[in-house]
């Protein structure tokens, strides 16, 4: 099982970033976080950076804009290239085609979060040097490192599951942004409409009484049930005769 | 005893109120090129992918090797090789890539799976060529590609849906070069199916033809021709009035005639000797420059047996 796991990893970085249309698009793709949220940001926040939750929240969204943006090529990518059929009639067992897929695309958002996280850090120290090496709070290290960490396999999850019943990648990609962006538009107008209805005095205050430490270990409890929600869903979705036959 | 790579028992598979493969039964004996002939939608993908496990028969069973396609699908997916209707190339890789992806899919060694690919692409014309982003080559080039995955692993049944389907002559020509080439020296079974008459004519050993679902014949390609239709005699000249159509008509060998511009084609209900007939055209003051002996074209075949 490793071995096969290994060779679908194998195939699907060799694909990772080659779809897009030019080779200058995929660096772009991959470099735009990279030089805003590893380089600006810290410039902005400077020390602020280790021990608030600016680098939580873009812990979150990298991975997220990483995953969503590639994932949708894994089976609908597949099946718009016609090279899914051949794949399912190789002797590749089912959960090394599915978890090399998942695992490749978990890998690379994760992988490039945290590469970020050590640009950042590596900037921040550059912008605020005093006389040793700054590092992130604990705290925020380990919830930065869990949040992409479950960022990424919720998101892979969900866009596997997505991507195995469209047509096209393009379908995929609309079906995958709008589902993962749903809840963020929601949030927004949550917060637009709340003071309409509750006193500012009343938000604020109830916002004081939050603890961000608490508020981070529910969401990541959400994201772990998430995970495994998802991850069962796209298991029983992996049926070689249903993916043939939508082929 | 024989051996059959392929032994097929009312093979049936439904889609909703669709019956696309209709108790088709077959032995495949190891060794030979089988040509599975019919016309579009007849049923032909299906049965490749219900030999491969990938579907699941309504009722019937096959076995591949030895093997239930149902029980043991992933040992006969491991067993086989399959071009199917698309070459299923990753076009953003590689030729060679495209090789050592599906060479470590099917656990070839490092070494073994290195010489393999230098041995199937120099063999193919592709060796120099395997650096290249496969989606820049030709239609036929990819096809090559994709015969050199299917045969990589030295499968001992190789299964072909429509390998020549879309490419043009001589592209389909040098493919079925390869492939005649190919499966005599790596004494391969072949599972082939087509509706190109002319794979089926210049590679296959037997053939069975079916439509809507059911196997209509099967059997050598000699054989089905005398089944479709007995021997024939082409004549060739010039003056063949209406009374030597007669006496010709006339004969006790003779089953029909038809005469296009002093073309006569005759149909024969037994081998008969055509000195006989060249005399009757003779004796009516008729001029014969050519006498040809044949027989149906397998096309002809086909079309009697698809009702086409």
């Amino acid at each position: 099982m490793i071995e096969d796991l290994l060779t679908v990893i194998w195939k699907e970085s060799k694909g990772l970033l080659r779809y897009s249309s030019s080779r200058w698009k995929a660096i772009a793709t991959l470099l735009t976080p990279i030089a805003v949220f590893g380089v600006i940001f810290p410039i902005q926040f400077r020390n602020e950076w280790l021990t608030s939750g600016w680098s939580v929240a873009v812990s979150g969204i990298t991975p997220l804009l990483l995953i969503a943006s590639t994932i949708s090529e894994s089976f609908a990518g597949e099946r718009e290239r016609h090279t899914l059929e051949t794949l399912l009639a190789s002797r590749l067992p089912d959960r090394a085609i599915l978890f090399g897929k998942l695992l490749t695309s978990i890998l690379f958002g994760w992988g490039v979060t945290l590469f970020l996280l050590l640009v950042s850090l590596m900037m921040v120290n550059i912008m605020e040097w005093k006389g040793g090496f700054q590092i992130y709070q604990p705290t925020i290290l380990w919830i930065n490192i869990s949040v992409s960490l479950l960022i990424s396999g919720m998101v892979a999850s969900l866009g596997i599951l997505i991507s195995l019943r469209s047509a096209t990648v393009q379908s995929a990609t609309q079906t995958i942004m709008l589902t993962l962006f749903m809840p963020f538009l929601l949030l927004q107008a949550v917060v637009f409409v709340l003071p309409t209805f509750l006193p500012k005095d009343t938000v604020r205050a109830f916002l004081d009484r939050m603890d961000l430490t608490k508020i981070l270990y529910v969401l990541l409890g959400v994201l772990v049930v998430a995970n495994i929600g998802l991850l069962l869903g796209a298991i029983a979705c992996f049926q070689r005769a249903r993916l043939i036959l939508a082929d | 005893m024989t051996n059959y790579a392929i032994c097929i028992e009312n093979l049936t598979k439904d889609f909703k109120t669709v019956r696309a493969v209709d108790g088709i039964s077959l032995e495949i004996p190891t060794g030979i090129i089988f040509g599975f002939l019919g016309p579009n939608g007849a049923g032909k993908t299906t049965t490749i992918r219900l030999l491969l496990g990938l579907l699941e028969p309504t009722s019937g069973q096959a076995k591949v090797l030895g093997f239930d396609t149902q029980i043991h699908s992933g040992y006969v997916r491991a067993q086989i090789g399959a071009l199917l209707e698309h070459t299923g190339i990753y076009e953003q890789m590689s030729a060679e890539d495209n090789l050592e992806f599906y060479g470590r899919a099917f656990r070839m060694p490092t070494a073994e799976r290195m010489a393999r690919i230098q041995e199937l692409l120099t063999h193919l014309g592709l060796w120099e060529r395997r650096k290249e982003r496969a989606g820049d080559w030709s239609r036929g080039m990819k096809q090559k590609l994709a015969l050199a995955r299917t045969l990589l692993h030295q499968p001992s049944l190789v299964l072909l849906d429509e390998p020549t389907a879309g490419l043009d002559v001589r592209s389909a020509v040098a493919i079925r070069e390869d492939l005649k080439g190919l499966a005599s020296r790596e004494n391969v079974t072949v599972f082939l199916t087509t509706h190109n008459m002319e794979d089926a004519e210049k590679l296959c050993d037997q053939v069975a033809v079916i439509r809507e679902g059911r196997l209509v014949v099967e059997g050598s390609p000699d054989d089905l021709r005398a089944r479709a239709g007995g021997p024939r005699v082409e004549i060739i000249g010039r003056g063949f009035s209406e009374h030597a159509l007669r006496l010709l008509q006339a004969h006790p060998q003779v089953g029909s005639l038809e005469n296009t511009n002093n073309h006569l084609l005759i149909d024969l209900l037994t081998e008969t000797d055509t000195a006989a007939l060249v005399n009757i055209l003779v004796g009516t003051g008729a001029q014969v420059e050519e006498v040809r002996r044949g027989k149906a074209s397998l096309e002809e075949v086909f079309l009697s047996f698809t009702g086409e």
